[in-house]
């Protein structure tokens, strides 16, 4: 019995439902929401009573959460609470400022990328080919037999 | 009188099954999960390196025995090295046993989850009983809220209905659902990407995924986890592998199924790793590092940002854990047929009773991982004593059970029974000659390779024993439990040795049975 599922046109239906634009954000606020590697961007921080904390430190964890984890110092602040940051990496960033009651201030943000990764676009595509072109393969090759298995005597 | 074996049904099937087995929750989370952990790009290279060192070759190890053996794991594995050989493939299935147990609670919550994307985790806060807060954010508070009721009891139970209808009649219903579960978890996921590289900078958490940073790659960490999660994400050391190939006719392509289960297995993890990464990056989301975390908190959190208003929110939502759900699934199907199949090969039984008296036993062992009492009320750690005890036991079962039955079953095939011979049987009807660097990646290289993985875990507890760290947080009254690692590790490897012995020494396989 052929069953009446189809896969391709269930695709097709929910690919039409996954198009859309994104969102907004709030203490430390870089001036870019996504700053670039090896662009110096503008960070403000600011105390819970939305003043400008000066002469606070400000710290860059790249990787956070991570066990690869690696912290930079950015340096501290300006009497404006502003601090000029440069990223040294691409990717997930934690930015921390030790404000002076004591508490701490996190935001996390997405450094991109200043330019595509050759490598990165290798893996990729090198990944792909040998996951993807060896399923295909195989497929094939199983097509190549008959369809249904031999009895099992 | 011998009962002939059922048989799938066509090799797509078959192909399908193993790779269902294989793509698991694991695949969707656990991997970017521990792709992130260990710095996105540096763990993929390491990791593809995995798949060709021990993946594949353990998978051809694992179908090839069943194949040639004809049988379920334990009866494979005494066929293939005796009664020493019997008791690995036992204590395999004992470690698939408690790993089945959780598995399936965390399906159950996951199923809660599904629930609660039609509307309620999708509000702001969730109001909590028992915890030193009155409300809490969602997801967090959808969850821990769920946790600390007995509702998920009543999802477990409806989990272990389903799996014992997937598998009632074996290999049979087992084909049918895969057929429609394994295409839907292609689709959902391709969907997923699709929304996750559309995000605003989302396909820039891609090149996260796969830029090689190779002064991290030094760090023999990196390595260890990509070779765990190999092992982890192909289910090997289940000994499902076996058991589903022993359903396959004589003349059966081992290379090349093992081949292509692996590569289906990884290449949804490459678009799972896709779709995640670009969520992660689009909304600057630091995953905890930890397979739940990512599941029931970061994705979910991503999804309720995602553009399109509430009706987009709800149709992600739904699509994420019915993904979850399906492909939870089609792997717990697989490892209740691997245990039910052994105890039909050992002791006899008819399949109905070898499936509904686990599904009975299986449900009593996934309700202690659904235990509501809160134990943890200010949240530093898991909150209720169900998620504590699958913290802990997870931990032993998973990080370590698995990695000794690889390493035991590569010793045993590998000079026990023969890699030579095992490579002649799969060599017999493959269309792909393995030459004999194979016997020495079975006897030397693999087992070199999982020992240095295991012992760098072991040495990793005495610097302090995995959850010691929990005590301070907890309440009084189970305080014994978890503050007491020892008590879980103890319990888990005397129970499972134990049930292994007995199964071992109980019972004698007839002679020649096919």
């Amino acid at each position: 019995m052929r069953s009446s599922f189809r896969p391709m046109t269930l695709l097709a239906a929910l690919l039409l439902t996954a198009l859309a634009p994104t969102y907004a954000w709030a203490g430390i606020e870089p001036a870019k929401k996504f700053p670039r590697n090896q662009e110096p961007v503008n960070v403000t921080v600011t105390t819970t009573e939305d003043a400008p904390a000066a002469g606070v430190d400000l710290y860059a964890t790249y990787r956070p959460g991570s066990n690869v984890a690696s912290e930079q110092l950015v340096g501290k602040t300006d009497p404006q609470g502003r601090i000029s940051w440069m990223p040294v990496e691409a990717g997930l960033v934690t930015l921390r400022a030790e404000m002076p009651d004591g508490s701490t201030q996190t935001q996390n943000l997405s450094v991109i990328y200043s330019e595509v990764p050759i490598m990165g676009l290798l893996v990729m595509v090198i990944a792909g080919i040998i996951l993807y072109g060896g399923v295909i393969r195989g497929f094939s090759a199983l097509n190549k037999l008959p369809a249904d298995l031999p009895p099992d005597t | 009188m011998s009962k002939s074996r059922g048989q799938w049904g066509s090799k797509v099937g078959f192909i399908l099954a193993a790779s269902g087995s294989a793509i698991g929750l694991g695949n969707i989370v656990f991997f970017s999960a521990n792709a992130y952990k260990f710095g996105g790009g540096a763990f993929y290279l390491p990791y593809l390196i995995a798949l060709f060192v021990i993946g594949i070759p353990v998978m051809i190890l694992e179908f090839g025995l069943g194949h040639q053996t004809r049988r379920a794991f334990p009866e494979s594995m005494h066929k293939a090295a005796g009664k020493p050989g019997e008791f690995v493939g036992w204590w395999a299935l004992m470690n698939a046993c408690f790993i089945v147990f959780y598995y399936i609670t965390i399906l159950g919550w996951v199923l809660g989850m599904l629930i609660g994307a039609f509307g309620q985790l999708w509000q702001e806060t969730t109001p909590l009983k028992g915890f030193a807060m009155d409300e809490l954010a969602n997801p967090h508070g959808y969850f821990f809220s769920m946790l600390s009721s007995w509702k998920p009891m009543i999802f477990v139970a409806i989990v272990w209905i389903l799996n014992a209808i997937l598998v009632r009649r074996g290999v049979a219903t087992i084909e049918a659902a895969v057929k429609v579960f394994v295409p839907l978890m292609w689709i959902f996921m391709i969907v997923l990407i699709v929304r996750g590289i559309t995000l605003e900078n989302g396909f820039q958490g891609v090149w996260l995924l796969f830029t090689p940073n190779f002064e991290v790659m030094k760090d023999a960490a990196v390595w260890q986890g990509a070779f765990s999660q190999i092992f982890f994400t192909l289910s090997l050391g289940f000994g499902v592998m076996t058991a589903y190939a022993s359903y396959l006719p004589k003349d059966s392509d081992q290379t090349s199924n093992a081949l292509l289960t692996s590569l289906m297995n990884c290449g949804f993890e490459y678009i799972a790793g896709l779709a995640i990464f670009s969520i992660l990056f689009a909304f600057a989301m630091v995953p905890a590092a930890s397979t739940l975390s990512m599941m029931f908190f970061i994705v979910p959190t991503g999804i309720s940002q995602m553009p399109g208003g509430d009706p987009m929110v709800m149709a992600f939502g739904l699509l994420f854990f019915l993904l979850l759900l399906l492909a939870g699934l089609s792997s717990s199907v697989s490892l209740v047929e691997g245990l039910a199949s052994s105890l039909i090969d050992k002791f006899r039984i008819s399949r109905a009773k070898a499936v509904g008296l686990f599904c009975i036993f299986g449900f009593v062992g996934s309700a202690m991982f659904t235990l509501p009492q809160v134990v943890n009320p200010g949240l530093e750690n898991d909150g209720t004593l169900g998620l504590t005890l699958l913290d802990l036991v997870d931990h032993w079962a998973f990080s370590y059970g698995l990695l000794i039955v690889g390493l035991l079953e590569c010793l045993l095939i590998g000079w026990a029974f023969g890699a030579k011979r095992l490579r002649a049987g799969v060599n017999s009807s493959s269309r792909f000659n393995l030459g004999s660097w194979y016997d020495w990646l079975i006897k030397l290289i693999i087992p070199a390779l999982i020992l240095y993985v295991l012992i760098v875990g072991i040495k990793g507890e005495f610097a302090g024993l995995y959850g010691s760290d929990y005590g301070p947080n907890y309440k009084d009254g189970f305080s014994w439990m978890v503050n007491s690692p020892q008590f879980i590790l103890v319990g888990w490897f005397v129970l499972t040795v134990g049930a292994s012995l007995i199964f071992t020494l109980r019972g004698k396989y007839s002679e020649g049975s096919q």
